[in-house]
């Protein structure tokens, strides 16, 4: 079986930078994850990561695995169904095999939260998305509505708004937030128009999305709706290994990305750290912090138990 | 770590070029940089045996034809190993119906044996590095899945396509693409489409595409989002 001192769970931002740091402590350390690059491969453009002035989300972490790749840190791209605890290790289980670890790194970000309103789960592929540099060039010359307000929701508006005929923004207060460089542009734009104070209480069609269902009582006609309506922590085993999760559900942690379990870290997006605020930067510094953390702590108690060869 | 075979989701850290597909009209005389071209090499190196790349084009109405036999005759230079063979499918309507080719350019990925790979469309963006993945795994032999999946695939008896709808900016879709070729390479009996959405409107009209990945088995069983390796195998079960 293999035996790390660090397994990385998640291949995000904060995962990778966690493994390059990992490698340049010289830790033995190991990234799980479904799939590297994480959500961030979604963003369309990212302009707030610096050094890079504008990039895609899948360029800018194809040049984090690229940094990955040449530290030689082994990836297994598979999902972590469960983590227990037995004496002075974790028992990662994937699908064929078991991975053991002395620390554990939760880095598994987040997934996409559901409006959960009627029609939703119907039309999920037949004009309900979730990912909008997936499916965008679908409605060209259509109308659609992108429900929220936040940057994810801006950008997507945006990113619609070079194809689409008309875009409505649907969002439930009364002004956009994020950053103020997406908002101008979405209310500047001729093509889009935000409904605000407005919630989608039902998508309707018949064998594809034809409008939403406002609870107001209006009802819009669209071809497709994209749900950005932000995400829900993906706390990885923390049933399993009894992590401390706070009221609005991420990983509890501490300043040096510990939970309440020891050799139990976690950083990015799943996690209360950088007060709450979940971007590339902030999940990467996470995930660096963690490492230190734990290098630090291997230190302390003199164990390094499996030195690289 | 088990050498069995690349058969969960293989991590091939590929080339960083965005090869945007269908947003470029021109036609370029070269799309790899050089750094990819050294990337790509080493990474073909990887090859076992002998691979041939059949590529068809048509003189009229393909939208990406040309730019596609330029990448193809780049990827073709950066390995021994690798063959190009381009037809016209006019010119070539034997070799065009024996692959069944419904649309250009067509890339079909014949190595050891034919696994049955296929791909429509202009292979960039994020739909590089599956076919490159493709190119590596045909140059070896069929290798076994885990026990538990190689029984479920002696139980398909009958020949079964899938169909994998995907763009150039999806990126959820190499994974499903891979998952989908993983099949091909340990089944004699599975085969992959992948077509490109974004320049196959009406083809994908035809099969009410509006998101991405979308699979289609058998043009019957149909399903939005990714699926993940150990069910797939469940549906080609019932599909065949
Ligand atoms: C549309 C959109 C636009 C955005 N734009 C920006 C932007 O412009 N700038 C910016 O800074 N941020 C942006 N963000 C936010 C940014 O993407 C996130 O903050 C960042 O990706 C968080 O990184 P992470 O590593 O914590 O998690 P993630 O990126 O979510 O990665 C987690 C990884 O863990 C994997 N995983 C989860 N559970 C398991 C499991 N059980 N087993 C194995 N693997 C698992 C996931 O598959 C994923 O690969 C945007 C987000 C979205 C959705």
């Amino acid at each position: 079986m293999d035996v790390f001192d660090v397994a990385i769970l998640g291949g995000g931002p904060a995962g990778i930078s966690a493994g390059i740091y990992a490698a340049r402590f010289k830790l033995n350390a190991v990234i799980i994850t479904n799939s590297l690059g994480g959500t961030a491969q979604t963003a369309h453009l990212i302009e707030n990561y610096p050094g890079y002035g504008v990039i895609s989300g899948f360029e800018l972490m194809q040049k984090f695995k690229d940094h990955l790749k040449s530290f030689e840190v082994p990836v297994i791209e598979k999902h972590v169904y469960s983590a227990s605890k037995e004496n002075d290790f974790f028992k990662i289980k994937l699908i064929d095999q078991e991975v053991k670890a002395r620390y554990i790194l939760i880095a598994t970000g987040t997934k996409r939260r559901k409006l959960g309103v009627p029609g939703e789960a119907q039309f999920y592929g037949k004009g309900v998305s979730y990912c909008v540099t997936c499916d965008a060039f679908f409605y060209r010359d259509k109308t659609v509505a992108v429900v929220g307000g936040s940057d994810a929701a801006n950008m997507a508006a945006i990113l619609l708004a070079s194809m689409a005929k008309k875009v409505y923004v649907i969002y439930r207060k009364e002004k956009l937030r994020g950053e103020l460089v997406w908002i101008e542009r979405v209310i500047t734009n001729p093509k889009i128009e935000v409904l605000y104070n407005s919630n989608v209480i039902e998508i309707k069609g018949k064998d594809f999305v034809e409008g939403v269902k406002l609870e107001d009582g209006r009802e819009i006609s669209v071809d497709g709706v994209f749900v950005e309506i932000g995400s829900i922590p993906e706390c990885c085993c923390a049933n399993d290994l009894g992590i401390e999760i706070n009221q609005k559900g991420y990983m509890q942690v501490d300043s040096s990305q510990k939970t309440n379990i020891d050799r139990v870290y976690a950083a990015g997006d799943v996690t209360s750290g950088s007060n709450g605020f979940q971007q590339i930067v902030t999940a990467a510094s996470e995930g660096v912090i963690a490492i230190k953390s734990i290098f630090d702590d291997m230190e302390k108690s003199k164990v390094t138990l499996w030195k690289k060869e | 770590m088990e050498k069995r075979i690349k058969f969960g989701i293989i991590c091939l850290m590929l080339i960083g070029t965005l090869l945007m597909a269908g947003c470029n009209e021109s036609n370029p005389d070269k799309i790899l940089s050089e750094s990819d071209k050294t990337e790509i090499k080493k990474i073909l190196s990887n090859m076992d045996g002998r691979v041939d790349i059949l590529l068809f084009t048509s003189q009229s109405g393909c939208f990406s034809c040309s730019k596609t036999e330029t990448l193809m005759k780049e990827l073709d230079g950066l390995s021994d190993k690798v063959a190009l063979k381009t037809y016209d499918t006019e010119k070539n309507k034997d070799m065009a119906t024996k692959y069944n080719i419904e649309l250009v350019p067509a890339i079909v990925v014949v190595g050891k044996e034919d696994y049955g790979i296929k791909h429509y469309g202009f292979p960039g963006g994020k739909e590089f590095n599956p076919l490159i993945e493709a190119v590596i795994d045909s140059s070896r032999s069929r290798p076994r899945a885990p026990e538990e999946i190689e029984r479920k695939i002696k139980s398909i008896t009958n020949p079964v396509e899938v169909k994998i709808f995907v763009t150039p900016t999806c990126p959820y879709c190499p994974d499903m693409v891979r998952v989908a070729n993983a099949y091909a390479i340990v089944s004699d009996k599975v085969s992959t489409v992948t077509i490109m959405s974004n320049e196959f409107e009406d083809y994908s009209k035809k099969y009410k595409i509006s998101a991405v990945p979308t699979t289609i088995i058998n043009d019957t069983f149909k399903k939005e989002g990714k699926i993940e390796i150990e069910e797939f195998i469940n549906y080609l079960v019932v599909s065949s």
